[in-house]
This record gives C-alpha cells, sequence and structure tokens, in this order.
C-alpha cells in the first residue's frame, strides 16, 4: 500500500500531491516540467521534501536512499558501463539463481557477457529492469522508461511490465506524458499539472494490442481482429 | 661530448621525486576530489580557488613560503629530498585534482542514483562505479601530474637548492650546466627533457583517445 504526501517548494510553483493506492501499476502524466520526476525523486530519497511517504506502513520519508525499499529504471537507462550484463545484475544482489531467473524472465539470454554500449535501446531497458529487480523491491520507479523507443519495442516491453505485475509482489509508478502508453500499462492514472493532482482515476483493462491511431483525446486499438476506440 | 661522461643522477632524482610525488597525489586527490565534487556549502568557491592555487602561484612564491614553514616546523626539511616532496606535491596538485574533481563533478548523476537505489554505500559507489568509469580522467592526473614535476624548477631550487643526488634535479642541471657555459650537456639534458615531454603528452591524447572508445 502506498500513502503519498509530497510537499515541495520547486521553481515556478509548489508541489503538492496526495494519494493513496494499492493498485498495482500506478501512473502519474502531466506535462514536462509539472513536477513528475521530482515526485519520483523525493519518493527515492534523492531530493529532499515534506509530507509522507508511507510504503505497506513504513515511513520512508527521512530514510536515506539505500534505506528505502525500491528499484528504479532511468530514462536513459543508467547500466553501469564498466560491467557486462551480468555484473550489472550480480552488483545489484550477488545471487545467481535470481539472476538466471530475469535473464529469463526479461528474454537476455546470450546476453550476459555483452556490455551495455553493445546492446540496443530495448535490450538496455530490459537489462534496467532486470537488474532494478534484482533485490525485490517493494516499490518499483519508471522514468520515462519507453520514451526513447520505437512502437515495436514499446509493444514488447509493454508485455515485460505485464510480466514484473503478474511475477512480482511489487507496486510499480509509472511517469510517462504518453496517454496511450498509461492507458494501456495502468490501473490507476494520477494527472498532475503545475505540481497539483488534477485527475485521478482508475482505468479497465485495455487490450494489448497494436495502436492505429493517437490523438490528443482518443486512440485506436486494434486487437484480435477488433478495433477499439479510446478516449480520454 | 662523450655521452659515457655524463652525470645521469639529476634525472635519477627527478624520477623519484615525480614517482613519489605522483604516488602520494593520487591518494590525496581522490577522496579530495570526491569531497569537494558532493560539497554544496559556502566555502565551496574558497576550496576550488585554493586548491587551484598552485597553478597561478610564481614558484618562488610558494618556494618562500615553504622555506620559511620549513624552519619553523624542522631543522630537516630545508634542502633534504623529503622537502622537495612536500614542495612538489603542493605545486602539482592541482595537476592530478582537477581533471578527478571535474570528472566526479560530470559524472551521470543518474549512475550514482542507480547505484543508491541498489543499496549500495557511497563508498561502495565510489569504488564500484565512479572510479571505473573516470579512468580516462585519472590517468590524465597521474600523467599529468608526473610529467609536471619532471619539469619543476623554481619551487625546487628554492626549497632543496642543487644538492648533487640529494635535490639536484634534471632541469636545475640545466641551469647549472648552462651558467658554466658547458653548453653540450645542457643541450643533452634539454633534449631528453623535451622528448619526455612530448611523449607524456602524447601518450595522455592517445590513451585517453583509446579509453573513451572503449568506455
Amino acid at each position: 500500500m502506498l500513502d503519498i504526501k509530497i510537499i515541495k517548494k520547486l521553481h515556478n510553483f509548489e508541489l503538492n500531491i496526495e494519494f493513496k493506492t494499492d493498485d498495482k501499476l500506478v501512473a502519474i502524466i502531466g506535462k514536462s516540467g509539472s513536477g513528475k520526476t521530482t515526485i519520483l525523486r523525493c519518493i527515492a530519497g534523492f531530493e529532499k521534501c515534506s509530507g509522507k511517504i508511507k510504503v505497506d506502513n513504513i515511513e520512508w520519508i527521512n530514510l536515506i536512499p539505500q534505506k528505502r525499499d525500491f528499484g528504479i529504471v532511468f530514462q536513459n537507462y543508467a547500466l553501469f558501463e564498466n560491467m557486462n550484463i551480468e555484473k550489472n545484475l550480480l552488483f545489484a544482489k550477488n545471487d545467481i539463481n535470481k539472476m538466471n531467473y530475469l535473464i529469463d524472465l526479461m528474454e537476455l539470454k546470450g546476453l550476459q557477457k555483452r556490455y551495455p554500449r553493445n546492446l540496443s535501446g530495448g535490450e538496455k531497458q530490459r537489462v534496467a529492469l532486470a537488474r532494478a529487480l534484482m533485490n525485490e523491491p517493494k516499490v518499483l520507479l519508471l522514468d520515462e522508461p519507453f520514451s526513447a523507443l520505437n512502437y515495436e519495442l514499446k509493444n514488447k516491453l509493454y508485455q515485460e511490465i505485464e510480466t514484473i505485475k503478474e511475477n512480482f509482489d511489487t507496486q510499480i509508478i509509472l511517469i510517462s506524458h504518453d496517454i496511450a502508453e498509461v492507458y494501456r500499462l495502468a490501473d490507476k492514472i494520477v494527472e498532475i499539472d503545475e505540481g497539483k493532482i488534477i485527475k485521478e482515476y482508475r482505468t479497465g483493462k485495455l487490450p494489448l494490442g497494436k495502436i492505429i491511431d493517437k490523438k490528443d483525446n482518443e486512440m485506436i486499438i486494434e486487437c484480435d481482429g477488433k478495433i477499439y476506440r479510446i478516449l480520454k | 661530448m662523450d655521452i659515457t661522461s655524463i652525470d645521469f643522477s639529476p634525472f635519477i632524482v627527478s624520477l623519484k621525486l615525480a614517482f613519489f610525488t605522483t604516488l602520494i597525489l593520487f591518494f590525496i586527490s581522490i577522496p579530495l576530489a570526491y569531497f569537494l565534487a558532493n560539497y554544496k556549502g559556502k566555502f565551496k568557491i574558497l576550496l576550488e580557488s585554493l586548491f587551484s592555487l598552485p597553478i597561478v602561484l610564481p614558484p618562488t612564491v610558494l618556494g618562500y613560503y615553504l622555506l620559511i614553514g620549513f624552519s619553523k616546523i624542522s631543522d630537516n626539511l630545508a634542502f633534504t629530498f623529503k622537502g622537495i616532496l612536500i614542495a612538489s606535491i603542493i605545486y602539482s596538485f592541482p595537476f592530478m585534482f582537477n581533471p578527478i574533481l571535474s570528472a566526479i563533478e560530470n559524472f551521470d548523476k543518474n549512475l550514482i542514483e542507480a547505484s543508491y537505489s541498489l543499496k549500495k554505500t557511497k563508498f561502495q559507489t565510489l569504488k564500484n562505479v565512479i572510479l571505473p568509469n573516470i579512468k580516462p580522467a585519472i590517468f590524465t592526473g597521474i600523467v599529468i601530474a608526473f610529467g609536471h614535476t619532471i619539469g619543476e624548477f623554481g619551487v625546487v631550487l628554492m626549497v632543496g637548492g642543487s644538492i648533487d643526488t640529494v635535490t639536484k634535479v634534471a632541469s636545475i642541471a640545466i641551469y647549472d650546466y648552462t651558467e658554466t657555459l658547458d653548453y653540450g650537456i645542457a643541450n643533452f639534458y634539454s633534449l631528453v627533457l623535451l622528448v619526455f615531454s612530448f611523449i607524456i603528452l602524447f601518450g595522455v591524447n592517445f590513451i585517453n583517445r583509446r579509453m573513451n572508445v572503449r568506455y
């Protein structure tokens, strides 16, 4: 259960948000500069803030990042260039069985000895997800992890997120500005603007089909020969 | 000029001085650079200026203050190898420190935060994530500090004088031989230092380029 209230003075406005959820995947959406990433950084402990960050009734607000039980995937992947894939994962936790399990789960077999510089964007992303899951964190933070990828790769990684939701007892917070992506993955959406929550709603389960068209207020998805029109 | 008659001891003193200076600076610079890169207090600019002071300070000024300081601390520092070693460490400090500081300051913060998210301490992060990824800067610092110490003149002359096999380094030997109009040997010493300096810079550029490709 996440019980969050974050108050922090930013450059142009005050970030002041509060939400409580036990949904598996919560997406925080909003325009650039609306405070999305700051929320994630406060939950991780990379930035100081006031309020409360309670995860399963444990207060994190005064804890250093190392004492908070979370994993994170950054937009730029943040893989350690001096370590191959295997070492990136084992650096998180020296557990070969867990590493092999995640290598299988994330379909990274055969890439263990490669260095991050020799991987494609999608492969890097899957390694970053696997590394973040090595410690089986209570919370997984995803900071616009798909923004640099093309549609095909995104679709593949959406499947990985579904796999994570099924296989791990972890709550995921996804930061995104892609409404289609969020509708596809999230159980709950928190929409923010200038540091305030402007909308908070749950989503119905959408089919993992192919996005045919995407506009500001709607998107068209094709799945098993059927066409779905999803309105914002 | 008969090459067998040339006294190589100034080169040996220079190399010994450069080796120990570089070694000590290596261990001093990394923790200090890490500290200053993460320090956000009001003394940051003051500390940065202080640490870079030897770059602009005339060597004779540094030498003068060290000489005065040594005379107050101990009788066994001025005109000894230990004395010129301390002077060299101070004088060459920014040449090792600045490249490492710059590399740590510009290091991708996400990598550090990713390491913290994996429950690694600051020390583990420095050792396993930061240092292996700033090897080119560390290498540059080592080579430039070594080369700079080899070329030291003013501060060594002020603090150490020109005592054979103890404080007489190659650059001071060139000065001495020129003073006594022994241009043949002065020329040989100068040529060796010129070639050495070029090799140092060529080596830094060559290896940095290769390391940058690798990392």
